[in-house]
């Protein structure tokens, strides 16, 4: 038991120590520096006008939208063959509400244009 | 301590990692860097060791270059092609000629990497402007947006919706030392997601009194080439490009071999056929009949030719014809005007 315990202590000790020289050894041969000129991001020599925190066009999402659309909805379709089985109409009841939520989705990506071949 | 001294001696024969501030008439020294094996000239300043500064840089770009000095990471060095370091505001930089630009590159190289060279950044240490926003998580004023943390206004709110979405615009000036631009160029580029929304295109003059650069036998049509190519990822093509476009008595086959490469479905008309199309008067409108312009004008020019220097582009009428493209073939379209953009910072033309 206190064997054990020694273990821990020493296995932790020494992670603690390594730790502390590789931080140490890091700052005092890390050549870089924090200097405000040279963390602003590369333009080609002028400074930012604004912060580039702002909604960028996620391309993805188109793709992102045919996947939930299609994708989830067979998903959950397997299993719910098994229930309606089982349970009957009023599973398909559940699922029409389902698939009618899921067809706004599919509206919505027509109208952006997301079905069209480009 | 051994180990790390000899780690050090294998790190100094690597290729030097140098990224290229570019002034007027400098396409000699880019060509030179390019076609150099022990030379690897990167994309941005982040990636280099070794900054060179190439070409007359007006009096108007010299706070611009201090920037880009200090984006090249510690620990650094700055050598300067054919100039003089102190009017650039660069005292610690290396002056250097062209015939031993790339035999000092090596040297300085080393002492980089050895740790016995590290030259100052010239600019400010802190933010000269004070944290102005209220938030707590970096936002300016109410939600996200408004506000001026640390002297720059957040994202403008949107001016019109694309594909149903509510962007911001984002307001860039980039240049006159961005690598795949043309030399001494300034792009103002309004962004809506990655649209141009509105552009215009800046060139930086010569200083009145500027020395004539002396003429070289550089094809520049090959020089853009190889930045094309070194553009598209082509890197091995575009030595090959800047190989040809520094040999005087250059082989009218070594260029029909490079074509020949180059100009096949699967080639390089694969990154520029119909990309960034153009209706400007004296300018092909594609991409792909634009780099074949350059690969003529070079075989010509090998069989004996008279070399027909391309004329300058009006500015405004190429930055009215990049509204409304996708970014990367703005970047593809203007480094395919690169020889009629370098014409036009030393020469403007008049708007039709």
């Amino acid at each position: 038991m206190l064997g054990a315990f020694l273990a821990v202590v020493v296995a932790t000790g020494t992670t603690m120590l390594l730790v502390g020289w590789l931080a140490s050894w890091g700052r005092t041969s890390d050549p870089t520096e924090a200097h405000w000129s040279g963390t602003l991001p590369v333009l080609g020599g002028h400074v930012p006008e604004a912060h580039a925190w702002n909604r960028f066009h996620a391309r993805y999402y188109p793709m992102a939208l045919v996947l939930m659309a299609f994708e989830m909805e067979m998903m959950f379709m397997y299993p719910w063959a098994v229930v309606f089985v089982e349970v009957g109409g009023r599973a398909l009841v559940e699922m029409g509400v389902f698939l009618a939520l899921l067809s706004l989705g599919v509206l919505y990506l027509w109208r952006e244009g997301g079905l069209s071949w480009q | 301590m051994a180990v790390m001294d000899r780690l050090r001696r294998v790190a100094a024969t690597a290729p030097v990692p140098v990224s290229v501030a570019l002034g007027h008439g400098a396409d000699a020294v880019l060509a030179e860097l390019r076609a150099d094996a022990r030379v690897d000239v990167t994309a941005s300043p982040r990636h280099a060791t070794v900054l060179v500064v190439a070409g007359h840089v007006p009096e108007a770009a010299v706070a611009a270059l201090g920037r880009v000095h200090d984006q090249v990471p510690a620990p650094r060095a700055t050598v300067v092609v054919d100039g003089d370091p102190a009017r650039l505001d660069l005292p610690a930089a290396t002056a250097t000629t062209r015939a031993a630009l790339v035999d000092e590159l090596v040297r300085v190289h080393a002492a980089v990497v050895t740790g016995q060279r590290h030259d100052s950044p010239v600019g400010p240490a802190d933010n000269p402007v004070d944290w102005q926003g209220i938030g707590p998580h970096g936002q300016g004023g109410e939600g996200m947006m408004g506000g001026v943390p640390w002297g720059r206004p957040m994202a403008m709110p949107p001016t019109a919706g694309r594909d149903g979405l509510a962007l911001d615009r984002l307001a860039l000036v980039v240049g006159p030392f961005l690598a795949v631009l043309p030399p001494m160029l300034e792009v103002e580029v309004g962004l809506q997601g990655d649209v141009l929304e509105d552009v215009e295109l800046r060139t930086v003059p010569p200083d009145p009194h500027a020395p004539t650069p002396p003429p070289t036998a550089v094809d520049s049509g090959l020089v853009a080439l190889a930045e094309l190519l070194a553009l598209v990822g082509l890197g091995a093509l575009a030595t090959t490009a800047a190989r040809l476009a520094r040999t005087p008595d250059r082989r009218v086959e070594d260029v029909a071999a490079l074509r020949h490469r180059l100009d096949r479905p699967w080639g390089l008309r694969l990154g520029t056929d119909d990309l960034g199309r153009l209706d400007l008067p004296g300018v092909a409108p594609d991409p792909t009949d634009r780099w074949r312009d350059w690969l003529a004008s070079a075989a010509s020019t090998a069989v004996g030719d008279t070399h027909h220097a391309p004329g300058p582009v009006a500015t405004d009428e190429v930055a009215s014809q990049l509204v409304g493209m996708e970014v990367g073939h703005a970047v593809l379209t203007l480094v395919t005007l690169r020889p009629q953009l370098a014409a036009s910072a030393v020469a403007p033309a008049v708007s039709s």
